[in-house]
This record gives structure tokens, sequence and C-alpha cells, in this order.
């Protein structure tokens, strides 16, 4: 029996109850994610690997149980995909980056552990920017896979670097995919191929396992259809791991709250929209409207005065180019996709200890303040992108050359602040803007407090539709991209 | 992930302070025409651009080409204007990087 494109589309939650109640094969499934995996991944630029083999043992498996009554929770045969960094025992695991297309390691990433033992189903290794973006790329072709494409406007890019798990959860190849953050990685995507995702709190889940690019900012986060769905996500990936010293010992537990809906406080990033698509202001202004339904708004946020972006640049440049040290010493970068790259890591390696300390100093006095502003709210929004998504085959400096952005304002408001100081960001749909392509609002809060930006957000999509909208590309019929 | 470097080379000395007027995560890149002039911190890098420059030359020239140098000189040169806005800002002596050092111990005889 085919699964309806409906079912597909569906949440999580849903599917998970229909899963639960056996409604919903988990193999029937599997097969039917597996099936748009192949017929549109390539068309997306979305897929490195499809783990059939894998995805049918643990999806059979799933079935198994459930039939004898063992019900692990609301993950139970629902099947995801990972970013290319993420080790699976047996796999690929590429990085996005030529030097890297035949590496395999004999283990599954601590998340993927996780995953597996909530009985979620791998289904694909999704495509990403070549080395999560670390030496510098300046346009979408910058992956040995190819751009990916948003399936809003095949013409477009998914965003980056978790570029493949944007495309696939929106075109509806997987239900949930995880990605990576170090400085926009989840966000972006979201943000361009219209789905939901939650950037963790630093150290709420284990990186072992996962690619480094820069180990104090690295984060590992679910992107999916909706608030919720990260909640439930969230619970079966978090928590401690002696083999991730960074992973905290905090506890996390998600439940919907179906208790009557208190008011939240909601923060608005001053001069949130200035300088940004004239569509994503007037999208972000709606945001408002609704947000303003169930939530106090405070205007005029500003955060503490602080060097967040060059504090970031600085660390990463020097963390990246330790953890790529292997790569530039033998000259393999030159191997990399896109021109910039080849050369971007170079840099990094005389940036003085002196100065990587001085960021790292910077960054405790940062998170304090940071901490200051954001115990007021229940979470802070801004658009999450300035601009709708790129095209693909120009450089992202002239992606939108008509639009009168002053410098710096077009890129994420929040980005730099709250990647430096580990904050917790979910960005959701809320709208569309140029050539069809989808606009993003980010909700960021005080670390370890994703589930106060789940409720608000959850809230917000309670009264908003764009988390169910569907790309021109549902089905198989669309032409292939020219 | 950003474009750190185009953030660097192009924010230059501009403005720090409340992070929506802060260039933060591309990949969007600001455009040339935006690119605040900033000639004098410029030249004061350039002794240490050009010997840090070298520094690459000498450790990686075997892996890039002279067009190549060229460009990682330029993003030295906006990583040595980064470093100096970050030296500009002084920190008492008890702000701690924020890492810390977890002493290892193996199993006992």
């Amino acid at each position: 029996m085919s699964v309806p494109e409906d079912v597909l589309y569906g949440s999580i939650r849903e599917l998970s109850e229909a899963i639960r109640t056996r409604r919903l094969s988990p193999v029937e499934l599997a097969e039917a994610y597996l099936q748009r995996l192949e017929q549109l991944g390539p068309r997306l630029g979305a897929v490195v690997t499809i783990t059939r083999e894998r995805a049918l043992r643990e999806a059979r498996a799933a079935e198994r149980e459930i039939a004898g009554g063992q019900w692990r929770g609301p993950l139970h045969g629902v099947p995801y995909g990972v970013k290319d960094l993420l080790s699976t025992a047996g796999d690929l695991t590429t990085w996005g980056a030529a030097p890297y297309r035949e590496q395999r390691f004999d283990f599954d990433a601590t998340i993927v552990q996780r995953l597996t033992k909530a009985g979620a189903v791998l289904v694909a290794k999704l495509a990403m920017i070549e080395l999560a973006g670390g030496f510098g790329y300046r346009q979408a072709d910058a992956s040995f896979t190819g751009p990916a494409r948003t399936p809003w406007n095949l013409g477009y890019w998914a965003g980056g670097s978790s570029s493949g798990p944007g495309a696939a959860v929106a075109a509806a190849l997987v239900p949930f995919a995880i990605g990576s953050e170090t400085w926009g990685s989840i966000t972006t995507p979201c943000a361009f191929s219209g789905v939901t995702g939650l950037r963790p709190t630093y150290g709420r889940v284990s990186r072992h396992g996962a690619m480094a690019l820069s180990w104090s900012m690295d984060k590992l986060g679910p992107m999916c259809r909706t608030a919720d769905d990260c909640g439930l996500i969230l619970a079966a990936i978090a928590g401690p791991d002696p083999l991730d010293p960074s992973a905290s010992t905090r506890e996390y537990a998600y439940a919907r709250d179906s208790s009557t809906p208190r008011r939240f406080r909601i923060g608005v990033l001053k001069n949130a929209t200035a300088g940004v698509q004239e569509e994503v202001a007037a999208s972000f202004e709606a945001s408002l409207r609704a947000l303003a339904e169930f939530a106090d708004l405070v205007p005029d946020v500003e955060l503490p005065d602080h060097p967040y972006a060059m504090a970031a640049s600085l660390i990463i440049d020097a963390e990246g180019a330790s953890a790529f040290e292997d790569l530039l010493e033998a000259g393999r970068a030159a191997l990399l996709t896109a021109p910039e790259d080849r050369h971007g890591g170079y840099s990094g390696t005389t940036v003085f200890a002196k100065d990587y300390l001085k960021a790292i100093r910077l960054r405790g006095a940062m998170g304090r303040d940071l901490d200051a502003v954001f115990a007021r709210y229940d979470a802070v929004v801004s658009p999450t992108r300035g601009t709708v998504a790129f095209p693909i085959g120009k450089p992202f400096n002239e992606a939108w050359p008509n639009v009168p952005v002053p410098p710096g304002t077009r890129t994420q408001p929040l980005g730099a602040a709250a990647n430096v100081a580990g904050l917790p960001g979910l960005a959701v749909p809320n709208g569309f803007g140029r050539e069809g392509l989808p606009t993003s609002i980010t909700f960021t809060g005080r670390v370890f407090e994703e589930n106060r930006l789940i409720a608000a957000a959850s809230a917000y999509q309670d009264r908003t539709d764009w988390h169910r909208r569907r790309p021109p590309i549902a089905g198989a019929n669309s032409p292939p991209p020219r | 992930m950003p474009t750190r470097r185009e953030f660097a080379l192009t924010v230059g000395a501009a403005t720090l302070g409340a992070c929506v007027r802060t260039p933060s995560a591309p990949p969007s890149a600001p455009t040339p025409t935006t690119t605040p002039a900033t000639p004098t911190a410029a030249d004061a890098n350039a002794p240490a651009v050009d010997a840090l420059t070298e520094l690459v030359r000498h450790r990686y020239g075997a892996h890039l080409s002279e067009a190549q140098i060229t460009m990682v000189r330029d993003d030295i040169r906006g990583g040595l204007r980064t470093s100096d806005r970050l030296r500009a800002i002084l920190l008492p002596n008890s702000a701690e990087p924020d890492v810390v050092f977890t002493v290892h111990r193996g199993g006992d005889r």
C-alpha cells in the first residue's frame, strides 16, 4: 500500500500517533520516504547516501516491536536523515568534501545511537556545504555533491551549511533531519527552505562522532516541520555523554503543554527589520501581529555592546585551522569544490594564540551580559535572514544586488551573539517573499530554555499555517532543473 | 556558516555596538560598495600582513598559487583588523578564558 503524500508531509506527532495505533506501517513509511529520496533527492542535490538496507532493518524491527506492544516513544518507527558530518557505522561520511568522499567510520555518532535507541529509522545521509563552510565559501556550489536546491524554486539555494537537511525536510524526503550549526548553519537552511529548526544551547547535545569545525561553537539540532517536533527530537538526543566533555548534565524533558496557555513575554530586537528585504520585513511585521494575540511584546530590545561577530570569527578561524590541520598541511584543501575554500583555511593558521585567548576571555562577559537580557523574556524575535534564498550560480554578494541593504543587516541579526554565547534559537517559516521563496522568524532564548522557545513558537504555529505549506516540487512530476 | 573573512574585510573599523548594527553571519556577503575604507588601520598592519603572508608561503607555498596567496593575504589583513578590535578591549587580569582544563587520572593499580 502506498503512503499518501499528505501523510509524508505530516508532523512527527501525527506520524507517531498513526504508527503507535498501527494505522501506519513503519516499513511502508520507510519505503515511501526511500522512494522520494531516490526520485527527488538528486533533483534537489539533497542526498549523499541512501541507507536503504539499514532503514528497512530498523523499520522492520520497529514494526515487530510495536506489534508486540513495545512502543519506545514518539520517534519509534519514524524515518530521519542526518547531515553527512555524522558518522554512521560502515556508511560513507563525506563531510561534503571531495577529500573525504571515501571516508568511513565503524561507529555511530552518539546522536545517531540515541535516535536508534528511540526507535527512529535512518534513511539517508544528507548533503552539506564542504567542511560545514569552515573555509569561507561564497557560493552555493561548495560541495562535491553540487548545490542543494530549495524545493520552493529550484533555481535557488537550500541554504547552508545543513543544505540537504533543509531541502529534504521541505520536500518531504524525510520527516526530520539532524543538522549542525557553528554560525547560522541550521537557521539559514531553515529560512531558505521553509522548515522549522532548533539550534540547541551549546552543550545540550553530544557531538561525539560529528565532524569538528569549532569545538567551542559546534552544535547539533533538529530540522523538521513544527516547533513541537523539535521538542520531541531534542528529548531523544539531549543529555550528557562521557565521550563529549562539552555535553551538559543538565536534564532535558519535553511535553507539549496542553494546559491553559499562559501569556508570553516576547522581546522584539531593536531595528530588526532595518535594511532587510521588503517582503521579509512584511512577513516579520505580520508575525508580530500574530504573536501579539498571545504574548506581550516588548519592542526595541538591545543587546549588550560586545564584538560578537569578531570574536566568533576569530574563534572559528583558529579552531578550524587546527581541526583541519592535516588537510591544510597535506595540501588537500586544493581538492575542495569552491575555489575560495581551497585557500580559505590558511589565514587561520596565522591567528596568534594571544588573540584567540582574548576572544574566549571576552566570551565570559558576553555570556553574562546576554543572560541578563534574555532572562527577561521567553524569547527575543528577529527575522532569521534578511533576504530570501540566494540564486544558484551567483556569488552570494551578487545574490540580491538591487536590495538597498546597509552593511551587516541583511544577514542574521542575532546570529553572531547567539552562537558565540551558545544561546538556543528556533527558526520557523513565517511567509513568502520574492520568487515564491520562504521567509522565516527566529525565536532566540536564554541558555537551556529551549522549551520556552518551543512553547512560544508552537503557539505561533497554532495560529498560522506557513509550516504546513508544500513546495511546488511535491510529487515526482515536476520538470528537472535546467 | 558565515564567510567570516568577508566580514572581517568589509567591516574593518566599522562601529561595534548593538548587534543589529554589527554585520554577522553570512553566507550573505556585503556588497563591495558597502566596504568601509580603513586605510590607516590597513597601513599600520602592512608589515604584519607581509610577514604573516610570508609565513604562509613558507609553510604552505607548495600547495598555493600566487593568486591564492594574494587572497590569503587579504584574509590575513582582515583577520588582523579583527584582532586589533579585540585587543582594544581591555580585560582585568581575573577574566579567564572560557575553557576549563580537566585533569586526567588513569585507573589506580
